[in-house]
């Protein structure tokens, strides 16, 4: 074994301990009726059938596809828009990028409540500008697609790590490739199109991949802080309502089977971005 | 380099286990207990109070006070401490929630300790004491037998040309007090309400309905009757045609004790855990007066109570603690802050409630409010069911296309399954 393997020992303990073993905890808590407050009760399947009944877990699970359809794109196109624009080495190049990386070092909770000032409906900035404007300040709080779009907006600008990946893959382009694109006289948009996004396939893929693990995830903080799952709980997503389940009403078995769901749902999203991109020849 | 790795995660977990520990054990010859209490920082400030004072008298025993800013992050610590084998010792909970504890036999039942430690529960209350007795047994020592009333703000009050609102003031005279005071121009509304069964309920067993159909074992709402319709119909007319309410964006945008705090609600419908909030704004002169009738007089409970978990290790120690804070001094010092309508009759009727110094200057409705006290259901799903319930009656109170049918409809459906489930436990 390389020393250097040895490095990585650590890293794998934590995520042993931190994510695997509570991950198999839940998993076998999903088939439990568990309050936290007692000893688990062994109750088979009983957990998954109740969920295909519950119309609360329905509509946190169409609510969390909604958010994922809405914000993965947006989000994706955020990282490699923002990518292509700062790659190249110019004046305020760094400042720029620095920005865009910075809202995703600002605490999910203090950056949740950020918003929660700027959309105030009264006396948020938002609500400010509009009224500057003689418009009518933007129900972004108290209207189910508004919330919807105000937390979609939020991650937007939370998208530090992947703009870096994008940046990194943009930058290992072969500079040849663009040499040649200029001595034919190829449009800038043209070279974009033919040249830069298929060779950044794969990682757009990667990206857009990752963004749906984290969409089903990083979710919760904003409906938390944000809108508390409403208004009509349209933000109530899977992970509010695993929450909920498990931290307020004492049903910590119920809650992980709901854990489960959203790991197969997850993961089945992943396959068919796969299949998906194994058809249109995008893994390179 | 092994060894020196599988060393340090030892100490690591020796450390975490160290820090999560809460077996009682002495530290430096003194017991320690640990109290969870939830609330506003004036509140808290009341039972830091009351740590101190105990720890002066007990100076053998270490009360280290777990301090949560709200109500839904107290139930989440309590979930995961019990679910981690380190719950607090004490804690504070609402009659509504105390019910899962019971059942699931998480909570030692304080009535047989502290009657043996000498505690006379003829000295309290008996609404609160009989509202936390489950079982036949008192389960959790109520500190306070709060109720529902109508703050509502002096001086807007008096720009408005209005008298206090007399005793057995009716509905309309209510509706009336709420149209004067709402001055949408000046950023006043006349009435805050919550959208929540809690405040609903009243007004229902007022106009002669009911909420459930067995207030013991309830296996569903009753609020389609055309007495609970009634109430429901006029709360939501307040809200819908008067506009007397907050709106929703004013509520997004503050809610509503801020927004009576600072002037701009001329009447508020909430318990005594305010009082502490109001009182820091020194410019603000509010009082309290009885909820309005239609047909009976009813007021509906608040009360939490001091439960102990089943695991604690240190009885003595915290039947000690608790006879405390419900002694005469304990309840002296939270009464004093505001925060309490104490349950020990003596202190509730002494100059540390009843003191007109500060605001409220008549606290005495709540105490004339206590003989016609309801409550809601005491079953285990009961916070669901009240969650759910509160998103149905926004929507009645808020949605122009949605009638008090379709939520009563909606509520019958969603509810259903939870009342079985609570009565199953």
């Amino acid at each position: 074994m390389k020393g250097s393997d040895r490095l990585a020992f650590p890293f794998l303990g934590g995520l042993g301990l931190l994510i695997a073993l509570p991950a198999l905890a839940a998993a076998a808590l999903a088939f439990t009726e568990y309050s936290g407050l007692g000893a688990p009760r062994f109750v088979g399947i009983d957990n998954f059938e109740r969920l295909i009944g519950d119309s609360g877990f329905r509509e946190a699970l169409g609510n969390s596809g909604l958010y994922v359809l809405m914000s993965v794109p947006l989000r994706v196109a955020a990282m490699v828009g923002c990518a292509l624009l700062l790659h190249r080495r110019a004046r305020g190049s760094g400042a720029a990028r620095a920005a865009v990386y910075m809202p995703t070092v600002v605490p999910d909770a203090a950056y949740a409540l950020l918003w929660l000032w700027l959309l105030n409906p009264l006396y948020g900035p938002v609500a400010g500008i509009a009224a500057a404007l003689g418009a009518d300040t933007p129900s972004l709080l108290t209207d189910p697609w508004g919330a919807r779009l105000a937390i979609v907006m939020m991650g937007v600008f939370q998208i530090g790590e992947g703009f870096v990946i994008a940046l990194a893959a943009r930058r290992s382009l072969p500079g040849a490739l663009y040499d040649s694109a200029s001595v034919d006289g190829a449009s800038g948009w043209f070279v974009t199109r033919k040249v830069t996004l298929p060779m950044m396939a794969p990682v757009i893929l990667l990206l857009a991949a990752r963004d749906v693990v984290l969409a089903l995830q990083t979710s919760f903080v904003p409906a938390l802080f944000l809108t508390d799952g409403g208004p009509r709980r349209a933000t109530t997503y899977l992970s509010l309502f695993a929450y909920r389940q498990a931290f307020r009403y004492f049903k910590l078995g119920y809650a992980s089977a709901i854990a489960v769901s959203m790991f197969v749902i997850t993961a089945l999203a992943i396959y068919a971005q796969y299949r998906v991109a194994k058809r249109y020849r995008l893994l390179g | 380099m092994r060894s020196k790795l599988l060393g340090s995660s030892l100490a690591i977990a020796g450390m975490i286990a160290a820090g999560c520990s809460n077996d009682g054990e002495s530290s430096g010859g003194r017991v320690q207990i640990s109290f969870q209490v939830a609330g506003e920082a004036e509140e808290i400030a009341a039972y830091r109070t009351v740590e101190k004072a105990f720890e002066k008298e007990y100076p053998d025993i270490d009360v280290q006070l777990i301090e949560i800013a709200d109500k839904d992050e107290h139930l989440q610590k309590l979930s995961t401490s019990f679910a981690g084998g380190a719950p607090p010792d004490v804690f504070l909970l609402n009659f509504r929630e105390y019910s899962q504890f019971v059942v699931r036999d998480a909570i030692e039942p304080v009535g047989p300790h502290l009657r043996k430690a000498g505690l006379d529960m003829a000295d309290y209350f008996s609404e609160p004491v009989d509202a936390f007795t489950f079982d036949g047994e008192l389960q959790c020592m109520p500190q306070n037998v709060s109720s529902l009333v109508v703050y509502y703000n002096v001086a807007l009050l008096e720009a408005a040309g209005l008298d206090r609102p007399q005793d057995g003031w009716s509905w309309e005279q209510f509706r009336d007090y709420a149209m004067a005071l709402n001055d949408p121009e000046a950023q006043v509304r006349g009435l805050g309400i919550e959208p929540s069964i809690i405040r609903i309920a009243p007004f229902v067993w007022s106009n002669g309905g009911e909420i459930v159909d067995d207030p013991v074992a309830p296996t569903r709402f009753t609020l389609d009757t055309p007495e609970a319709r009634e109430a429901i119909g006029f709360l939501s007319t307040l809200v819908r045609e008067d506009g007397v309410v907050p709106t929703e964006e004013e509520l997004a945008a503050q809610d509503l004790e801020t927004r009576f705090a600072t002037g701009k609600l001329g009447m508020l419908l909430s318990s005594r855990r305010d009082t502490p909030f109001f009182r820091e704004n020194t410019s603000l002169n509010f009082d309290v007066a009885p909820l309005p009738i239609a047909k009976q007089p009813v007021g509906i409970l608040h009360s939490d109570a001091y439960c102990v978990s089943r695991a604690a290790g240190e009885l003595d120690a915290v039947m000690e603690f608790i006879g405390f804070a419900m002694g005469e001094e304990g309840q002296t010092i939270t009464a004093l802050s505001g925060r309490t309508v104490p349950s020990l009759r003596a202190v509730a009727e002494s100059g540390a409630f009843l003191n007109p110094a500060q605001p409220p200057a008549h606290p005495e409705v709540f105490l004339d409010a206590i003989p016609v006290l309801r409550r809601t259901p005491v079953i285990p799903t009961w916070p669901e069911i009240e969650d759910i319930a509160e998103e149905i009656f926004t929507r009645i109170f808020y949605e122009d296309d949605y009638s008090i049918d379709d939520g009563l409809t909606e509520l019958e459906e969603a509810t259903r399954d939870l009342f079985e489930e609570g009565a199953s436990l």
